[in-house]
């Protein structure tokens, strides 16, 4: 199915007038669904997203009262709205997980391989990448994955998960911390600086 | 490059929801809109028209239009009734946008349908495949042809089971009936015209008037012949046909899967029929039947008949 949409009216707008016009809501569908899909089928895969995706608009109509008018896009609210709702998913996300943080890896390794100078194997490296994403806490999960997978930045996921900015960097900070320790990253950085490098052990 | 920045790079644009799944979810948020105005009215003492005139204004896009549609006309359905009218309307609305195959000036579109119906005698039924191709000329005073295969069954014209027979307006079996035994011409634009047409039609056939305005219609559909706007309408039409539901992923018998839309009929123990629906073309793609109850051998939801419907167009006839 496509929709069209010629209602340019911004988000905050549309979501005012559902108030009286409850039906200019589907207005919101229209645009986002397919982003609250991408975000939640590239964690969960597409069943489930089917239905995070129908939930959350449903879960947005109800609260739409509670939306801060001034914030025009209303992408963060409805993520937001999407993790919240996937944490029921959890046992699902985690057999997911799995799988999909093993082609993740395999994506990144490269690259890390590269910041990591070659030292490591790619297998290796997927492995304990993949281990490290999966052993995130739940709630740096959630921020890092709005943060890739979402496309959000900093001030939006803050919106998203209803805490201040600076939070939203210190959970993608410890995060991004994580996964360089997983890689060895950090603990090649800091043994190039002592002018150790060749001799870095390479902890499994 | 950091770890963020890399995982950024992962995000996969290229996943789509899918149609269905578009729809399914968007007839369940008009269901709750829906519900959340009959509370509204309820409470206030509201009267629903007012809907109209509001959405008439908010229709400014062919979303909110639908949605008017929906809310205006359908405050009462279940989720899946609800999902069945917005899948119709939707496939209305891609089948105006359709451009429909063109017979050239020397060629036939031909719809072929491969049937599995139940052949029945006193011990009961089993299926029987048949296949129907029939060729409508673009020259409308030219022949039309039909091959038929009638599996293991005799056919009626010379008692052989494969007949090839030529007519004038597709009146192959009675100069007084056409295959397509309508006049497209004559089928309102609008759906809820086309509906009506219908149903003034109706004369007391089948176990129900509802039963009857759906067995015309997708009597009218099935040829596979009917022109883009007509078919939009007749679309829009069953899907004012109160019960209508509609299943995701049916197969029809080639393989092919669509959007099963149909209705079951309480005076027939529950039996259902069904068209099968391509929903980015409105083409109807198949048929199918599903028992009810236990019925000459049938068990309880068993498949009775199946088809698959194509329309091509081809440069000669047999």
């Amino acid at each position: 199915m496509e929709s069209s949409n010629t209602d340019v009216s911004p988000d905050n707008e549309v979501i005012e007038r559902s108030a009286r016009e409850p039906a200019v809501f589907a207005t919101l569908y229209d645009r986002h669904a397919t982003t609250v899909f991408r975000y939640a089928a590239q964690r969960l895969g597409d069943d489930a997203a089917d239905d995070v995706m129908s939930e959350t608009f449903l879960v947005a109509f109800e609260r739409r009262a509670a939306y801060d008018v001034a914030v025009v896009d209303a992408r963060p609210w409805l993520l937001g709205i999407a993790t919240r709702l996937m944490r029921k998913h959890a046992r699902l996300e985690a057999t997911a997980w799995k799988g999909m943080s093993a082609d993740l890896a395999a994506q990144v390794a490269p690259d890390l391989i590269d910041l990591a100078g070659a030292r490591i194997d790619a297998q290796r490296l997927t492995r304990r990448l993949a281990k490290a994403l999966r052993r995130l806490s739940e709630i740096d999960r959630d921020t890092l994955l709005l943060y890739a997978w979402g496309d959000l930045d900093y001030a939006s996921i803050a919106a998203a998960m209803q805490v201040p900015v600076g939070t939203v960097r210190s959970r993608l900070n410890r995060a991004r911390r994580q996964l360089r320790r997983a890689a060895g990253i950090e603990t090649l950085e800091q043994e190039t600086d002592h002018g150790r490098a060749d001799t870095a052990p390479q902890h499994a | 490059m950091d770890e963020l920045t890399l995982l950024r790079n992962t995000r996969d644009e290229s996943r789509e929801p899918s149609p269905q799944a578009l729809t399914a979810g968007r007839a369940a948020l008009l269901g709750r809109i829906a519900d959340d105005d009959a509370t509204d009215a309820t409470a206030h003492h509201r009267k629903k028209r007012r809907w109209i005139p509001r959405l008439t204004w908010a229709a400014a896009g062919v979303a909110a239009a639908m949605a008017g549609v929906l809310v205006a006309g359908n405050v009462i359905l279940s989720a899946q009734s609800a999902y069945a009218s917005d899948m119709l309307r939707t496939a209305a609305t891609q089948t105006i946008h359709y451009a429909d195959l063109v017979a050239g000036s020397d060629q036939y579109l031909r719809s072929r349908t491969h049937a599995r119906w139940g052949v029945c005698d006193d011990t009961g039924c089993e299926p029987n495949d048949q296949i129907l191709d029939v060729y409508m000329p673009a020259d409308p005073e030219a022949e039309w042809v039909l091959y038929r295969d009638w599996g293991k069954m005799p056919g009626v014209l010379t008692g052989e089971s494969i007949e090839t027979t030529r007519a004038v307006d597709g009146r192959f079996y009675d100069p007084e009936f056409s295959w397509v035994n309508v006049d497209y011409a004559d089928i309102p634009l609008d759906g809820a015209a086309a509906y009506e047409w219908i149903d003034a039609q109706y004369a007391g056939g089948s176990v129900s008037r509802d039963e009857d305005n759906f067995v015309r219609i997708t009597d009218i559909l099935r040829s596979g012949l009917v022109p883009a706007p007509q078919r939009a309408a007749l679309l829009d039409a069953l899907s004012r046909i109160p019960g209508v539901t509609a299943t995701d992923n049916v197969a029809n018998l080639d393989g092919v899967t669509g959007v099963a839309i149909g209705r079951n009929e309480i005076l027939r123990a529950g039996e259902r029929q069904e068209v099968i629906i391509d929903p980015d073309t409105g083409l109807i793609i198949g048929q199918r039947t599903m028992s009810g109850a236990t019925f000459f051998g049938w068990g309880p939801n068993q498949e009775m008949s199946l088809t698959a419907i194509e329309t091509t167009v081809v440069d000669n006839a047999p």
